[in-house]
């Protein structure tokens, strides 16, 4: 638990294994996550890394310019529906493809995502969809059609 | 077999990145170069290497700056292409680096890079393949720019390497080498070298995503199968890696490849050429950059292309340059 903006910067100054733990701490008062990105905004990734964030904080960082905050949102378990909705049409494939393989993607996300420009988003969505919804057991077969071409940042 | 455009390789982006940064005319400098990338047809690695390292001559030539391999692309990533998806998602610096190691050959066919531990050190190994020409330090200054500036941007952290030690000459001024990896920097060593501390390579990334790496790593190892006309490129570049360990067996370098040994055959003959060949072109450039760029005594050197006897360094210099190896060193 941390209960300050300075408790955060330590971490995220520390060693491998205290900047580990930023992706679970929770934060007290919830809204401590606001002046941690207000005053540690090169700090962002790390607070859309955590898995505790309250649905505001969510909310602001699928907005966020990086693309980076929006990947490391976008793979945690604590994006509502509407907002995984919104990552699922991010501009960017690295955010979409996270959408994609995030346990939590409802089968309308995943429906969504078999339109999906990037051939990958695309199979791994059908997949998913046809296979097994949880992505985790899914023939090999299914990227067979897959070439260099489709998985290009 | 599939063609691969030479506009496909990443680092070729990342190298017309860097040039337009210095204000250079990114494609005319390649296409006086002789790399066109537009090209379609199979690459032939000597080829391909030696149009980069013109490429780069052209471009010190032009900007009378020899630092000029120290230019940080503007995204770092770009570079990496499709392992970029595999870098962001794991789990800390070392699985990225581990990663770029494993498929350096699908960004960069003439690049290898090779890692171990040494106690608290990684030490990465970075090759680069040469064709007829030397291959201009800028290269490697580069490809280590661009990896170190990729950690950075992966963990937030501005991780500085231990040591640096570069095959270039030391040149006047060593103060932007010094700046740009914030360590000590060892001019004409035998291998472009850059050393990590062990605890910066457990920084975790936070973008880590264990599903999207697993289905990276699918389907990097996939493209790597699919990419049939590249099998005498990484042929090429497991030899570069493990010549110092003795003779390569050409079942060994198979199975680093996943191939049976008469598949490997059969592959390089429809490429028109023979493991045997390669064996010999790969010992010949690095003897080469090794009398050019070393201070290894004639005896490490036989060693280091993995041959058992001095003798056989003795006949294969007369036989590839026409001169004895001490006559080599001389020159």
């Amino acid at each position: 638990m941390i209960d300050s903006v300075e408790a955060f910067e330590r971490l995220a100054a520390g060693s491998a294994d205290e900047l580990a733990r930023l992706s679970e701490i929770e934060a007290s008062p919830p809204d401590l996550w606001w002046d941690v990105l207000e005053r540690c905004p090169q700090h962002a990734v790390w607070v859309a890394a955590n898995r505790h964030l309250p649905e505001d904080i969510v909310a602001h960082l699928a907005l966020h310019d990086s693309v980076l905050v929006r990947a490391a949102l976008a793979t945690g378990p604590c994006v509502p529906e509407p907002l995984m909705q919104r990552l699922a049409h991010d501009k960017d494939e690295v955010v979409r493809l996270r959408v994609v393989c995030n346990a939590n993607a409802s089968r309308s996300v995943l429906t969504e995502l078999v339109a999906d420009a990037c051939t990958v988003v695309s199979v791994h969505a059908q997949a998913r969809l046809v296979h097994d919804i949880s992505g985790v057991m899914l023939p090999a077969s299914y990227l067979e059609e897959v070439s260099v071409d489709d998985l290009r940042h | 077999m599939k063609p691969m455009l030479i506009s496909d390789v990443g680092w070729c982006k990342a190298m017309k990145d860097a040039f337009t940064q210095l204000g250079l005319d990114a494609d005319a400098v390649l296409a006086e170069a002789g790399v066109d990338l537009e090209n379609s047809r199979e690459i032939e690695l000597g080829e391909l290497t030696d149009g980069f390292s013109r490429a780069w001559e052209i471009a010190v030539a032009k900007t009378g700056n020899p630092a000029i391999g120290l230019t940080v692309p503007s995204h770092p990533l770009n570079s990496l292409g499709v392992l970029s998806h595999v870098v962001l998602s794991a789990s800390d610096v070392r699985s990225a680096l581990s990663a770029v190691s494993r498929f350096m050959h699908l960004i960069s066919p003439t690049a290898a890079i090779d890692s171990r531990v040494e106690g608290e050190r990684w030490v990465m190994t970075l090759q680069i393949a040469s064709g007829r020409r030397p291959v201009p330090a800028q290269r490697y200054d580069f490809y280590s720019t661009v990896l170190l500036r990729a950690v950075h941007w992966l963990t937030g952290r501005a991780v500085q390497p231990l040591a640096f030690h570069t095959p270039a000459a030391a040149p006047a001024d060593s103060t932007p080498w010094r700046k740009a990896f914030g360590c000590p920097v060892h001019f004409g060593a035998a291998h472009c070298m850059i050393e990590m501390a062990m605890a910066d390579l457990s920084l975790p990334i936070p973008t880590a995503d264990r599903a999207v790496s697993d289905l990276c790593e699918r389907i990097a190892v996939q493209v790597a199968e699919q990419q049939g006309g590249s099998v005498s490129i990484r042929v090429r570049q497991a030899l570069m890696k493990h010549l110092s360990k003795g003779d390569p067996r050409r079942e060994a370098v198979a199975a680093m490849l996943c191939m049976s040994e008469r598949t490997l055959q059969r592959r390089l003959t429809e490429e028109g050429t023979s493991f045997a060949e390669l064996v010999d072109e790969v010992r010949r450039e690095m003897a080469q950059r090794y009398f050019a760029h070393s201070h290894f005594t004639a005896t490490e050197i036989t060693f280091a292309l993995g041959f058992s006897d001095p003798s056989n360094l003795y006949r294969a210099c007369k036989r590839w340059f026409g001169r004895s190896p001490s006559t080599m060193r001389a020159n």
